[in-house]
């Protein structure tokens, strides 16, 4: 049967052409690519908040706020207040911004005791610019005695004060970018007026996520081409091997970029790491065929590079295939989890390590068979080591062959621990943690948070059936109680409900004595207080039906295990305080973004188990066997307690980025065990033993491994220079995991495959033809063809040539063999002379006497032709076909009707002597 | 004859010549000229009584409505005193709001909260365009404009449809007064037709932030005509009022001036005048 796989070789033409057209296609599509550092992805699409969310935003206006911080110590003065109403205009007149909460727009309502007798004085704090030093005092004086500013616009020691713009950028039809720039430039010219001025806000979030995406992109994929060209170019020593990679992965990623610019799936933040993974993933797969065509190289056929990349494919094809299948499953698994971030991400990288298995797989044979080295430089013996992979080899061989349960149990022990310590690991998903520590916006958070109040905010929202339930006095009551419970959780910066504007207006009607800054004792004083609120003062905090109010609570908390469950308290402890009569919900973008965090565990525990049981499944039907899924997922399974462990121990927390270490990694890291027990699989076969067969796989294999895996940690660790700290993270535990799985491929899958026989599927096609020619052997006689396929599986190929002897007479060895090709002789040697007891070819059994008798052999075989024959050995067949008692009765019963037909010939050869 | 009387004929008398003065004079009327005619045409009455109501509309369109009754009353001396007493919703019933401009220029506002107990509380407005009670309304802007404090400059006339409005621009002589009011311009539009004000534009450095419409404006009597909506829109909080008048009565008998008095006002039991 032709392999399908050396198409592209038959067509190379037509192979490059086809290529050719859908990177044009894709190119095409390009110019529509969209780049997204919005925070909607990062919210679960799940959440059932979400509507209730949109309409509270839609009533009370956006939590999307921008904080412009101002500091300086001359602040109160008439020209430092000046150029602070010229930055309010320049920041109104900005096309999305759709108020400013800031000194000139805040009313302020206050006892007025210089009025005859007393009054009440109210309107806008600052309502016009004061000229006289004493009117500035006594405008700071009266905005520090009103707790509603105080930790909001303006810091205790007044000396900081904040404009707060609430974005609606949709609502004016601009982007987020837009409005960022627009508040630089706004705020330019009033730097040389303030000692500290700059603004924190969702659009320079997002303005400068996008920036570091791009400044990522373009760090991060030379950096991890030029690593791989270095590695591979010290590997293989191969221009071409080098060259490889980077074909593939340019021509990969054009196709991605370009299928996500046609489907319209943006690029996210994580998508930052997309070239640097498939240049590190891709070039995995380049190099094990650029190193399986040097080592086919041979100078001595008619076509070399043809040749070799033919043999290359026929070596390497399905392993690859494989590998190409389980890295693509890993990354896809990420597209159960809830979050759009990492869905989005998993879409782009899934199509990306699919177009560069498509093209590795097309491409790289027909580039070698073209322009591939005629001389290879690597050693042609697989199993000679040197250097840095040659003492780790020998160091594991040593390990494995002389302590293989203290392996077993050391990595037990490790397990668990690791396995404890991973209990600790915390969740986050708050966008501020994606920024490295040494960002100034967290710098600058971390200030406004300390002066003023978090930027973050969170709304808790309660709701009555009945209208103007929130001027009764009873549910105020219990605003003021919810808010006293925020105060009494400490953790919580500030909280502000219309009780707070309430308690305002009471204690100014009331001479500003601070006894009366309580809620007002009946609902008519309370609605006809609130007479003397403008309707915008209580917008954000009241409905205009006084049905629903809201308290807003402003933090800093960018820890989503800490806000959670600080969140998961408050809710409680509302719903108790609320009673029946109101319906109680906690709500903000932040709280969802956070909330989505617990989603990156049940979706982690989705993807993981989603991926579990398609490794599972794949390696059990490529090795037709169970055994060979579990072992397949043992040392793969090892690594990740390990990562999840290091992540507890150290502290770094399960986000997007580290979320997705752990699919990533084990769909990466079981390409080594597939080529382990693919060449075990192999050696098995020809081995005089499993110890053998393994001792032998380990040392062809490990060296490829070591390399690959350290090319590969280094490429995971270029990822540390992102700027971005989830990808930071991602890459130091995707290199370690990669590793611990190196680790633990060659300490334990040897042990663990030392003890079990796997016959892979392709094996077991192969077997399928030779079998077709063995269909009139007796020794398969009434037996299907899987059954067929599982006996000749459980032999060994053997060659022997011309003149050689198969059997020796004389000689005690438990086996017996099938003839597949070639025509022998049996002979007796009796007395010195020898006797041709018969010729037997193609089909026949010949040594079955010996197989099933531990005695001497009675006669020779001797090959008259090249042969080829399938060695059955006593132990092996009774070992591996225990399972399968079906197959072992039959071939048992075939064994029996043979012998019994020899011996009526012999019976009836013996009577005719006789006779004459 | 009491001096309100004279005061009362003479503007009936100086309304009555202009009326009998075409609108469009062969000599081009001045911004200032326009706008006296306006006032004294349309302002005849010293004592107003008025049943009304106020919608104040938030920028997604939610209504509050609240009934009330202005009184309004020009004594002798030029004072203007202004009390909006509410009637409903009931948890604002017999809620005051007294407003007294005296001639000198200053004013004064007092409030009284029934829920509070019995007594006025001196309410000041620290905003230049001192709004009331959540309204986009400033006091001053439902009283004549205080002609000598403003130039008057005459803009190019505007026409739509049938209809012909002067346009007046109004500036601020002083800076006080500019800071009084928080505005820097007006824009006034006075029907050609009635010299009736319809619509007044207020300009805060260059920058249109509110703006006063008239409708549905009924005759009172040959000359005097007067609006029974007045819609004011403030651009800055995108939020509007609208003041519906149900009725009107001029008559001294339904503003007496005890109606103005501290105990009169906060003693909510007592009859107030009726329509």
């Amino acid at each position: 049967m032709t392999n399908p796989l050396i198409t592209p070789l038959r067509h190379r033409i037509i192979t490059v052409l086809l290529i050719i057209l859908i990177t044009v296609l894709c190119g095409i599509g390009l110019p529509s690519l969209e780049i997204d550092s919005g925070f909607s992805s990062l919210i679960s699409s799940t959440n059932p908040d979400k509507p209730a969310y949109d309409k509270l935003v839609r009533e009370f206006g956006t939590d999307s706020r921008t904080l412009v911080y101002v500091h300086d110590p001359a602040l109160w003065s008439a020209d430092k207040l000046a150029a602070l109403q010229h930055l309010h205009d320049r920041l109104s007149h900005i096309a999305g911004v759709d108020h400013i909460d800031d000194l000139f727009t805040v009313r302020n309502i206050r006892a007025d005791n210089t009025a005859n007798g007393s009054g009440v004085t109210s309107g806008h704090l600052i309502d016009h610019l004061p000229t006289q030093q004493a009117n500035i005092a006594t405008i700071r004086q009266h905005a520090l005695a009103n707790p509603l500013f105080v930790g909001n616009i303006i810091s205790r020691d007044g000396l900081t004060t904040a404009l707060i713009l609430s974005i609606d950028a949709q609502a004016d039809h601009t982007s987020d970018a837009a409005v960022n720039q627009a508040i630089n430039r706004a705020l330019e010219p009033a730097r040389a007026n303030f000692q500290r001025l700059f603004q924190v806000g969702e659009s320079r979030i997002n303005a400068e996520l996008r920036q570091l995406l791009l400044g990522d992109m373009g760090l991060l994929a030379p950096l991890s081409a030029l690593i791989l060209v270095v590695v591979v170019l010290l590997m293989l020593r191969s221009i071409t091997g080098a060259l490889i990679p980077l074909i593939t992965t340019a021509l990969s990623l054009s196709w991605t970029l370009g299928i996500m610019g046609w489907f319209h799936l943006p690029l996210n933040i994580l998508c930052a790491m997309l070239p640097s993974l498939i240049i590190v993933i891709g070039s995995t797969e380049d190099t094990h065929m650029v190193a399986g065509y040097l080592r086919a190289l041979r100078s001595d056929t008619p076509h070399p590079r043809l040749a070799a990349a033919k043999v290359m494919v026929h070596e390497l094809g399905v392993p690859i295939l494989l590998t190409i299948a389980t890295t693509f499953i890993g990354f896809a698994s990420n597209i159960f989890t809830g979050m759009g971030l990492i869905r989005e991400f998993a879409i782009a990288s899934s199509i990306a390590i699919a177009a560069n298995g498509i093209i590795t797989m097309m491409l790289v044979p027909v580039i070698l068979s073209a322009i591939g080295s005629k001389k290879s430089a690597i050693h042609q013996d697989a199993s000679a080591h040197h250097g840095l992979p040659g003492i780790m080899v020998r160091m594991f061989q040593h390990a494995n062959q002389h302590y293989p349960r203290l392996l077993l149990l050391a990595a037990a022990l490790l397990s668990g621990v690791f396995l404890w310590q991973a209990m600790n690991l915390k969740v986050t998903n708050d966008p501020m943690s994606y920024f490295q520590q040494d960002n100034p916006i967290i710098a600058q958070s971390t200030l406004i948070h300390h002066d003023l109040s978090g930027m973050s905010m969170f709304y808790v929202s309660l709701e009555s059936k009945r209208q103007l339930a929130f001027q009764k006095p009873e549910n105020l009551e219990k605003l003021v109680e919810i808010q006293q419970f925020i105060a009494q959780q400490g953790v919580f910066d500030r909280s502000t409900s219309l009780a707070d504007y309430l308690m305002l207006v009471n204690r100014a009607f009331h001479h500003g004595e601070q006894r009366f800054y309580h809620i007002p004792k009946s609902q008519a004083l309370t609605a006809q207080y609130l007479m003397t609120l403008h309707r915008n003062t209580l917008r954000p905090v009241v409905s205009y039906d006084f049905k629903r109010a809201i308290i807003v609570v402003r933090h800093n908390i960018t820890d989503s295990s800490t806000l959670n469950s600080y969140v998961a308290e408050l809710r409680q402890a509302a719903v108790s305080i609320a009673g029946p009569s109101l319906h109680v919900r906690l709500l903000g973008e932040g709280l969802m973004i956070n909330g989505a965090a617990e989603h990156l565990i049940s979706g982690q525990i989705k993807s993981f188990s989603v991926l579990l049981i398609a490794i599972f499944l794949l390696m059990s039907m490529m090795f037709t066997s169970f055994k060979g899924g579990v072992i397949a997922l043992i040392p793969n399974v090892i690594p990740i307690i390990l990562m999840f462990g290091i992540m507890g121990m150290l502290g770094i927390p399960l986000n997007p980025g580290t979320a997705m270490v752990a699919v990533i990694a084990m769909g990466i890291a079981i390409d080594n065990t597939i080529h382990l027990l693919a060449r075990y699989n192999d050696l098995s076969r020809n081995a005089a033993s499993f110890t053998d067969a393994v001792r032998q796989t380990v040392a062809e294999e490990a060296a490829p491994m070591v390399t690959s895996t350290l090319a590969l940690a280094l490429g995971f660790a270029v990822l540390l220079k992102s700027d971005f700290a989830i990808i930071a993270q991602f890459g130091a535990l995707a290199a370690a995991t990669m590793l611990f799985a190196l680790f633990t491929n060659l300490l334990i899958t040897p042990i663990v495959m030392s003890r079990i026989r796997l016959v892979s599927l392709h094996r077991m096609l192969e077997t399928f033809w030779q079998q077709r020619s063995l269909e009139h052997s007796p020794l398969f006689a009434d037996m299907s063809q899987y059954q067929t396929c599982k006996a000749i599986l459980i032999s060994e190929s053997r060659k022997v040539k011309a003149g050689e002897y198969l059997i020796q007479q004389g000689v005690i060895e438990r086996c017996m063999f099938v003839i597949l090709d070639g025509t022998v002789e049996v002979i007796r040697h009796s007395n010195g002379e020898a006797v041709k007891l018969a010729e037997l070819g193609r089909g026949d059994l010949v040594g079955e006497v010996g197989f099933v008798h531990d005695a001497l052999r009675s006669a020779s075989v001797r090959a008259l032709t090249d042969i080829s024959v399938l060695r059955f050995d006593y132990e092996r067949l009774r070992t591996d076909l225990k399972y399968f008692p079906r197959v072992m009765s039959q071939l048992n019963f075939n064994i029996s009707t043979i012998l019994g037909k020899r011996l009526h010939a012999v019976i009836q050869k013996l009577g005719n002597k006789k006779e004459v | 004859m009491h001096c309100w009387q004279w005061n009362r004929i003479g503007l009936l008398l100086m309304g009555l010549l202009y009326s009998l003065t075409p609108a469009y004079a062969s000599e081009p009327l001045t911004g200032k000229e326009i706008m006296h005619r306006s006032i004294i045409t349309h302002y005849q009455y010293p004592f107003i009584m008025e049943t009304q109501s106020m919608v104040l509309v938030d920028r997604d369109g939610h209504r509050d409505a609240r009934k009330l009754t202005r009184y309004f009353r020009r004594e002798a001396d030029g004072t203007l005193k202004t009390l909006l007493r509410f009637t409903d919703p009931e948890t604002i019933r017999n809620t005051a709001l007294l407003a007294i401009h005296y001639p000198d220029g200053h004013s004064s506002m007092q409030i009284f909260l029934p829920a509070l107990g019995r007594r006025l509380i001196d309410y000041h407005s620290s905003d230049r365009n001192g709004k009331f009670l959540g309204s986009d309304f400033a006091i001053e802007d439902l009283l004549p404009d205080q002609m000598k404090d403003y130039h008057y400059q005459r803009k190019k006339d505007r026409h739509q449809d049938d209809m012909h409005w002067f346009v007046i621009d109004a500036l601020p002589k002083s800076q006080a007064v500019s800071d009084a009011t928080g505005y820097t311009r007006r824009r006034i539009f006075v029907r050609q037709t009635n010299l009736m004000i319809d619509r007044v534009d207020f300009f805060s450095d260059g920058q249109l932030i509110k703006r006063m419409t008239r409708h549905d404006i009924q005759r009172v009597n040959r000359t005097m005509w007067a609006a029974n909506m007045v819609r004011m829109e403030s651009f800055r909080d995108h939020h509007s009022s609208v003041i519906n008048t149900n009725s009107r009565i001029f008559g001294k008998d339904y503003v007496p001036a005890s109606l103005f008095a501290p105990d009169e006002i906060t003693d909510h039991t007592s009859r107030l005048p009726q329509q």
